[in-house]
């Protein structure tokens, strides 16, 4: 406590150096929580992701068959297969893409958020969807209406292209799916089809039992039917998700290596910053040593003096991160699309960042504080 | 005159001094190295990438597309529509006057990536008898051509570095069965040099399809553009554009820029902040020490202006060596390092005009950096300066 006037002497005597090294730390962990939050955001849609689900699409058309389900159903490590389709087209206006992911039953879709009651309320109205709230924002509806998804790719029996769904329930948003839901029953996409494309599904969900050997499972089934009329295309989904992120550029590589960057230059500027300053000021420690502070007692203010503005610009900076992170999807379309996370992990690691920025910009002014003469230094022989 | 020369004068005097000031003047300029380094390397990736597209273009060449199509494997024609095409004027022609031009087709096949063994995606692009005829970057370095009718492919030499299982001599998953690779070919390192190619009228059938997905055509001579596009457009039979090979490709590549111009960009002005207040924090301080040499000039008759400007100076020329070290050492890590993105192996680029940009940055920093301790060492007081010491 005795040191907090000292320390606040010290930062006031040269306000505009404070002032520019605040905004400095702010403008580097600024950038720092920006490019951890997105990748942050990023791994968390993979982690969520079940590791469990291996995904097979036809490698070169819309052909897949129930039997082939059946039979996927049959290999080992599978303990439950369920189809999949896309109804995806607009919704109101045709130059907004709107659409839904028709899914099979309960067994074969373990990732999705849905209770044993609402998967029941499926058996009943067919027609139900589930939506995210942010979806139904999107759309513009709520529990209850009626909309229709206009879809001129996926053939009904009645020849029509309109899909009609009621909104069932808007339900909370996941990470799993980061731009929201909407889901529809894929016994209702079924019925609808014409006579002779109801034997044939988008795709399959499998689950396994051993989700260690997930990807060994996708191998198998795509060797399985390499060779034949209808060649399958399979992957487990936190293989597939991972892929999304080192597609166009390698997030993870990227964001690390800016924030890594930014932090650098800031312990260049702080170290330099805190070597003049107690440089101009060795009269005054030599002071403090006279009258009894110990060196550790003079290195502690010193390292107080170089913590309290990266701490508060630390805190600006990913205060300024959190209200920019949540427009980096419209402004980054590179990503792929995740919600930047200002994770626990990620403030754990800007305050450890903080810790070693102090640190390090206090160990030479600190040994130079260690050796100081004191007899000299008040004599003014330095 | 004497303005001038008082000026020369007082930056001599200024960077005489900077030897004393080493320490923080090595701060400003690897700051700045750093955010030019990051700026350039990250801009590398979009240039490499767009280069890579645009090699694929020749200007001597044209690529009609359907109408509707933004890409070559969008739209559909058809085998009478081709043969409408190979006929218009503007195509160049053998020496049995045959129409120097290929309709292609071009297809997706999913692979698996080498690095994450994740899901990749390559192209098939599928030539007729005239594509070599069309191409003559294209050439076999390994194993064999592939023979049309037979059920065969030969690969690009990026795309085995890519791509699991598209090697010499592995087999390719088709729909009607396992086709080998039996060749690997070079091109011009452009994109092509990352996809398959097979022999079109081999793969149509076996794909059930029953179209061509564009068709490419060698220009005859300077008007030959526009006597294809004019008899193409207007033919009622057709619904296609044509477009110069090499502005096609320019196009195409557009899109890698414009999808990371505003992270580049980001980024580069977030550093640049950070740069710049670290710039000024240092210029003003060395001011500060150096009151007491700045007053003694003005008292010896240096105007406000020239030790001014001597501040400036000092912060341009710290910015352009802090410049000159990023772009060093950008150009040194990154330039012609291999890399892969969307599916296309390619080789960073930096660039003279990606380096011109990055010295305008610094400078800019430096400049801005600089103004406000100029500012601060053109007003100060001289009486007070003189008794700071």
């Amino acid at each position: 406590m005795k040191y907090l006037p000292l320390i606040w002497a010290a930062l006031t005597r040269r306000k505009l150096r404070t002032v520019l090294t605040l905004l400095s730390v702010t403008a580097a962990f600024t950038l720092f929580g920006v490019m951890m939050a997105t990748d942050a955001g990023f791994q968390r849609m993979v982690e969520v992701v079940n590791r469990s689900v291996v995904v097979t699409f036809p490698r070169f058309a819309d052909n897949l068959t129930d039997g082939m389900g059946q039979q996927i159903a049959g290999m080992s490590n599978v303990a439950a297969v369920s189809p999949g389709a896309n109804v995806f087209g607009y919704y109101r206006d045709p130059k907004v893409q709107a659409g839904l992911m028709m899914v099979g039953d309960e067994a074969g879709w373990p990732n999705l958020p849905l209770s044993h009651a609402q998967w029941a309320q499926w058996r009943n109205r067919p027609d139900g969807a589930y939506l995210s709230r942010k979806t139904a924002a999107q759309w513009g509806v709520k529990k209850g209406d009626y909309f229709n998804i206009v879809d001129n790719h996926t053939a009904r029996a009645d020849g029509k292209h309109a899909w009609r769904f009621q909104v069932l329930e808007v339900l909370d948003d996941t990470p799993y799916w980061p731009g929201g839901f909407s889901f529809g029953s894929y016994q209702y996409y079924k019925m609808s089809r014409p006579a002779a494309d109801q034997p044939k599904d988008g795709w399959f969900q499998a689950v396994v039992k051993d989700s260690a050997g997930a990807e060994d499972t996708a191998i198998a089934i795509d060797a399985r039917y390499a060779n034949s009329a209808i060649p399958t295309d399979s992957i487990s989904e936190r293989t597939m998700r991972g892929d999304a992120g080192t597609a166009i550029v390698n997030v993870a590589a990227v964001t690390r290596r800016v924030a890594a960057v930014g932090l650098f230059m800031i312990l260049l500027l702080t170290a330099h910053g805190m070597a003049q300053s107690v440089r101009e000021r060795l009269g005054e420690f030599a002071v403090l040593k006279t009258i009894g502070y110990s060196d550790w007692g003079v290195i502690a203010l010193v390292f107080a003096e170089a913590l309290a503005p990266a701490i508060l610009g630390a805190a600006l900076g990913l205060g300024l991160a959190a209200l920019l992170a949540g427009r980096i999807p419209n402004l980054l379309p590179t990503l792929p699309l995740s919600d930047p996370y200002l994770s626990p992990a990620v403030i754990a690691q800007a305050f450890l960042a903080v810790l070693l920025l102090a640190f390090l910009s206090v160990i030479l002014p600190a040994l130079r504080l260690k050796r100081l003469d004191v007899a000299a230094i008040l004599a003014g022989r330095t | 005159m004497i303005f001038l020369r008082s000026c020369l004068a007082a930056i001599q005097l200024n960077l005489a001094s900077l030897k004393h000031r080493l320490w923080p003047a090595l701060v400003v300029v690897v700051g700045i190295a750093c955010v030019v380094a990051t700026l350039l390397s990250m801009l590398s990736m979009t240039v490499g990438l767009r280069h890579t597209w645009q090699r694929a273009g020749s200007p001597g060449r044209a690529i009609i597309l359907p109408a509707t199509a933004q890409d070559e494997g969008d739209g559909t024609l058809s085998r009478a529509q081709a043969q409408i095409i190979k006929d218009a004027p503007g195509i160049a022609r053998d020496a049995k006057g045959r129409a120097i031009a290929d309709p292609e087709i071009i297809n997706g096949l999913v692979v698996r990536r080498r690095d994450t063994g994740g899901r990749g995606f390559i192209r098939l692009r599928s030539f007729g008898p005239e594509g070599l005829a069309l191409r003559p970057e294209f050439r076999i370095v390994a194993g064999r051509m592939y023979q049309p009718g037979k059920h065969e492919m030969i690969v690009g030499a990026e795309a085995p570095g890519q791509f699991l299982g598209v090697g010499l001599g592995d087999t390719v998953t088709m729909p009607d069965g396992l086709w080998p690779v039996v060749g690997v070919f070079k091109t011009n390192d452009d994109l092509v040099q990352s996809q398959l190619v097979a022999d079109s009228d081999t793969v149509m059938p076996a794909m059930r399809q029953t179209a061509y997905t564009s068709i490419t055509v060698r220009l005859a001579g300077a008007n030959g553009l526009a006597l294809l596009t004019r008899a193409v457009t207007t033919n009622p039979a057709l619904s296609v554009k044509v477009e110069r090979q090499s502005d096609y490709f320019n196009r195409r590549s557009a899109q890698f820029s414009n999808l990371n111009d505003a992270l580049v960009y980001g980024v580069g002005v977030l550093l640049g902040l950070g740069a710049l207040l670290a710039a000024v924090n240092i210029l003003h301080s060395a001011v500060m020490a150096r009151r007491c040499e700045i007053a003694t000039l003005r008292a010896l008759g240096f105007g406000a202006g020239s030790v001014a400007l001597a501040v400036a100076v000092e912060g341009l020329l710290l910015a352009l060596a802090g410049a000159v070290l990023g772009a060093s050492v950008a150009y040194g890590l990154f330039n012609g390092v291999q890399h892969i993105s969307n599916n296309t192996a390619f080789h960073l680029i930096v660039s003279p005009a990606m380096i011109a940009l990055g010295l305008g940055w610094a400078l800019a920093i430096g400049l801005l950096g600089g103004v406000l301790p100029a500012f601060h060492a053109a007003r100060l007081a001289v009486a007070d300066g003189l008794r700071a010491s």
